[in-house]
């Protein structure tokens, strides 16, 4: 009896009957109509492109600056033409410096927290399908690095190992991969034992077919959110260390690091600081806005009201 | 079983609802009439039923009167509550503070989350007490103590500084009793006190709350979707559906003789011992969308007897008997009588009851 | 209660071993201190000289078990740019550090609870929309850039407060806002959230049914439930700021708390008085989080029947 059913269930793939691309489309349609998150991800997207695309859209050579016009104010105010956003004090074009340092802001902000999401989910993972001392163990090693000072491990770590990109991503990711294990971790024990499997197992359903069908797109949808708040808190770590002066070093640009060096031109040379600020504040914005946005719109309780 | 006072001096009911909407506005701007038209009143330390599906509107009735429902989506949008002889609509809020607690009261369906998990049960019945009344703190907790006894709480001087996780949910809808009663009210609302318990405490706690009407002289209304209940422990009972009153009759007359086709349905539906019938009988269809309410008769989409009438034009309650009431047009045929529940029960007390 | 007590204490222990332990790692793990310590042409005779003094001639083994007997007893050395022992220049700009991260807690508090209260009251309202976009900048910002632009404007413009250093009460101003900014929006959302989530409950509607004035329903009922989240939220937060955003507003308004003197001995690579602070804001942390922890059963009577 439970084999045909399980036939007949295995046969019907209820998730074919819906239009193709269903989930895309449902929430291409719910960005469309929370307009804010719209605007953050049209925003994330030009960040990304222009981050990317460095090379080809800046005017200028981030690197090489010309001393006979440094610290020009944005041409708007006074500067010279070809320098739209100002140069700093080694005649640097500001604006060129703004794409540079995007990619490299957000180069660490993604690679440190894949780093940190990959370590993290599988230990959750680890941690939730076994039980008993693993899950203590690991468990306890997260409560107990949560209470780390995380920025000072990152600053003594970088002190210590030198500060190059690697290092710095390395010191990022040692104090970031809690909250994924966490996550993961409590996302596995609601399914594993749930009334869901019960359930399928009930019907006579392979479950592990189901968990990897049913249960991953939900557990990705609820880390997915994880992982935007944490490259937006990496990107902001990052900044402050670099302003630190123990993160990024010159002559590569970071946002934070053009802060740190415009402070001694202070408050004359504003936009030496201003502009990169306003970069890391708006990226780091648009990254939680999207990340809220995903929070409600993957959220199953919301998934049965319009849109 | 019951026992009647035949003792009514007053004539004018201790509440009357009279044609009471509540509505509810939504996200989208449409209005959910959760109550459109309800009539009923309740008499000194008369125990009445108000029996009703989720969804009939009987939890909102109870609500507005002490204007307990959420207030931005949810107002009051006509008729009148008049709790003897004031009318509460008209109440400013912090009149109506002063009648909360003291002199209705409500009990709620969920004793596991109606207590405050951070206070000991004392507390918060003390805060009640010293609310209303001038007295000291170990005067109240003096008080406190009492009112578990008298709900039938063992050792009420150490229970009283217990938390409500320490209690199982008979022993705390105890103390959402005792505390209801603390300050000795009028009128006590128990909005499904037995949904969430055993049939076993359920049993225990109305006879808690017959003993109430007996010991503290309290009116109750009680909210209840089980007809079993009603018939235990009411005197007289109403029967809403939709947001509107559909029949209210004494508890006898409406066992024994249902007259709105409805009421008859949930009648026929309950299984009998002394019947064999091959079918649980059922009342076809399901209660309509409170935001798309058919027209006429709320009813009629499931009623047999519906005609022309029913489906345009709602019928008012009419009374044709005393002590009964019915919205049906089957009843009131050309009648077309304008019901005044008030004016009505006075002309119903001076009659014997059935 | 009495093991709750005891869980607590025992989890802080072992943080505290676990940070010390890994500053012990990190610093011994690369590079030798002698030869940054040393001149170039120093002698061989100097160098083996320096490293038996610093006892790095000894086994692994037997520098943890110095360092271990050493940290016990609160001794790490003496460091090696001030001459001092570490502890005692640790411990110097501590207090300076905790005022500055108290005041900014209190500032932040004082808007954010309120704020959060109001919001959760009128959810959709403006006041709430406004809360929200606020609270969501507040996070967002560097904080070291805000203090920045706060500079530019309150200091250089405006000339209402000083630009840096100590004194006054006005020296304290821009600071404590810069540093308050995030914790407020982050204790506002909580409070938000945790106000919200009470105010659904059923006890709620019973104290209303009770005729208790909405704002005792609010504060004596609500948010005394919600109290154990915001109370998490914001020693957490303190907590951050002491380890953490400190550093920066240090810096950048010039202030001599223990914020500064990290950066000071990670650019002079002094391990010991490095190690000695680590230490020392890993006991801050601990011990604030013991204080939080402890907090729980005022809120949550349930954990003292444990």
């Amino acid at each position: 009896m439970s084999k045909s059913i399980a036939a007949v269930t295995e046969s019907i793939d209820l998730r074919d009957s819906r239009p193709r691309f269903y989930e895309l489309r449902r929430l291409a349609k719910k960005m469309i109509k929370d307009r804010l998150a719209l605007y953050a991800l049209i925003f994330l997207l030009l960040i990304f492109f222009s981050a990317i695309l460095a090379s080809v859209i800046s005017p200028h050579d981030p690197t090489t600056g010309d001393l006979w016009s440094r610290l020009q104010p944005p041409s708007l105010a006074g500067g010279y033409s070809g320098h739209l956003l100002g140069t700093d004090q080694l005649g640097r074009d500001i604006l060129s410096r703004l794409f540079y340092g995007g990619r490299v802001s957000l180069r660490i902000g993604f690679i440190t927290v894949i780093f940190s999401s990959f370590v993290g989910i599988f230990l959750g993972l680890l941690a939730g399908y076994a039980g008993g001392k693993t899950d203590t163990i690991i468990m306890g090693l997260v409560d107990i690095q949560f209470a780390f000072p995380g920025m000072l491990v990152a600053l003594v770590f970088v002190m210590v190992l030198g500060p190059s990109e690697l290092h710095l991503i390395y010191a990022l990711a040692f104090n970031g991969w809690m909250v994924f294990a966490r996550m993961a971790r409590s996302l596995v024990l609601t399914f594993r034992d749930g009334p869901l499997i019960e359930a399928a197992k009930a019907i006579g359903v392979k479950p592990l077919k189901i968990m990897i069908r049913h249960i991953l797109p939900n557990i990705f949808a609820s880390l997915m959110t994880l992982f935007v708040l944490e490259v937006a808190r990496i990107i902001g770590a990052e900044a402050m260390m670099s302003f630190l002066g123990y993160g990024i070093q010159p002559p590569l640009s970071s946002w934070g690091l053009m802060i740190g060096e415009g402070r001694k031109y202070f408050p004359m040379a504003w936009w030496l600081i201003v502009y990169p600020g306003i970069m890391i504040a708006a990226t780091v914005l648009a990254l939680n806005i999207f990340s809220n946005w995903l929070t409600t719109a993957i959220d199953p309780l919301q998934k049965g009201q319009s849109g | 079983m019951n026992q009647f006072n035949n003792n009514r001096e007053d004539v004018t009911p201790l509440l009357s609802v009279h044609e009471l909407k509540t509505y509810f506005r939504t996200e989208e701007g449409g209005v959910v009439k959760a109550v459109d038209g309800a009539s009923l009143h309740i008499r000194k330390k008369e125990i009445l039923g108000v029996v009703g599906e989720s969804g009939s509107g009987k939890s909102i009735t109870a609500m507005s009167i002490l204007r307990l429902f959420p207030s931005p989506p949810g107002y009051i949008a006509g008729g009148d509550i008049l709790f003897e002889n004031e009318s509460l609509l008209t109440k400013t809020p912090k009149e109506m503070r002063k009648i909360r607690g003291k002199d209705i009261s409500m009990v709620f369906q969920e004793p596991m989350s109606s207590l405050n998990p951070a206070y000991t049960v004392g507390y918060q019945i003390r805060e009640n007490i010293m609310l209303h009344q001038k007295v000291t703190k170990k005067e109240a907790l003096v008080h406190s103590v009492d009112m578990l006894r008298l709900v039938g709480i063992p050792s009420p001087e150490k229970k009283v500084h217990d938390y409500p996780f320490q209690m199982s949910g008979g022993m705390r809808q105890r103390v959402m009793v005792a505390m209801a009663l603390s300050c000795q009210p009028k009128l006590l609302i128990a909005d499904e006190p037995t949904t969430a318990l055993d049939v076993t405490i359920q049993a225990q706690i109305l006879r808690l709350i017959l003993d109430t009407r007996d010991k503290v002289g309290s009116a109750i209304m009680l909210i209840t979707h089980d007809l079993g209940v009603v018939a235990e422990v009411c005197e007289r009972v109403v029967v809403m559906y939709s947001g509107k009153v559909l029949e209210v009759a004494y508890v006898k007359d409406l066992f024994n003789n249902p007259t709105h086709p409805y009421t008859q349905g949930l009648l026929m539906a309950i299984p009998r011992l002394d019947e064999t019938r091959p079918r649980l009988s059922i009342i076809p269809g399901s209660i309509p969308n409170p935001a798309n309410m058919p027209n006429g008769c709320r009813f009629h989409p499931r009623c047999q007897y519906t005609d022309e009438r029913c489906r345009t034009e709602h019928p008012p309650l009419v009374s044709p008997k005393p002590g009964q009431w019915v919205s049906c047009w089957r009843v009131s045929g050309e009648k077309g009588v304008e019901s005044n529940v008030i004016a009505a029960t006075a002309a119903t007390a001076s009659t014997t009851k059935a | 209660m009495a093991t709750y007590i005891l869980k607590t204490l025992l989890k802080a222990l072992v943080v505290v071993l676990g940070v010390s332990l890994l500053v012990f790692v990190l610093t011994r793990s690369i590079g030798n201190p002698v030869n940054i310590m040393l001149p170039l042409g120093a002698s061989m005779a100097e160098r083996a000289n320096l490293t038996h003094q610093l006892g790095l001639d000894k086994s692994v083994l037997a520098q943890l078990w110095d360092f271990a007997s050493g940290v016990v007893r609160g001794n790490f050395g003496e460091s090696w740019w001030q001459q001092e022992s570490a502890m005692t220049v640790a411990l110097r700009p501590l207090p300076f550090t905790l005022e500055l991260s108290g005041i900014a807690l209190v500032i932040s508090l004082v808007f954010a609870i309120p704020l959060g209260i109001l919001s959760a009251l009128k959810p959709r309202s403006l006041l709430d929309k406004l809360t929200s976009t606020s609270s969501m900048f507040g996070i967002c910002v560097p904080n070291f850039w805000l203090g920045l632009m706060l500079i530019l404007i309150f200091s250089n413009l405006l000339h209402w407060f000083p630009t840096s250093g100590t004194g006054g009460w006005r020296y304290w101003v821009l600071p404590s806002v810069t540093l308050a900014v995030l914790p407020l929006g982050r204790i506002t959302q909580i409070v938000r959230t945790a106000m919200l989530e009470q105010l659904r409950e059923l006890y709620v509607v019973t104290a209303r049914s009770k005729g208790l004035p909405e704002f005792w329903v609010v504060t004596r009922h609500a948010l005394k439930n919600a109290g154990i989240q915001i109370v998490t939220m914001s020693g957490w937060e303190l907590g951050r700021m002491i380890a953490g955003y400190a550093i920066a507003i240090e810096s950048v308004f010039g202030l001599p708390g223990i914020g500064s003197l990290i950066v000071d001995a990670i650019g002079q690579q002094d391990y010991p008085l490095i190690q000695a602070i680590t230490f020392v804001i890993a006991i801050c942390i601990v011990v604030l989080n013991i204080l939080i922890d402890l907090s729980y059963p005022l809120f949550n009577p349930r954990i003292k029947f444990k």
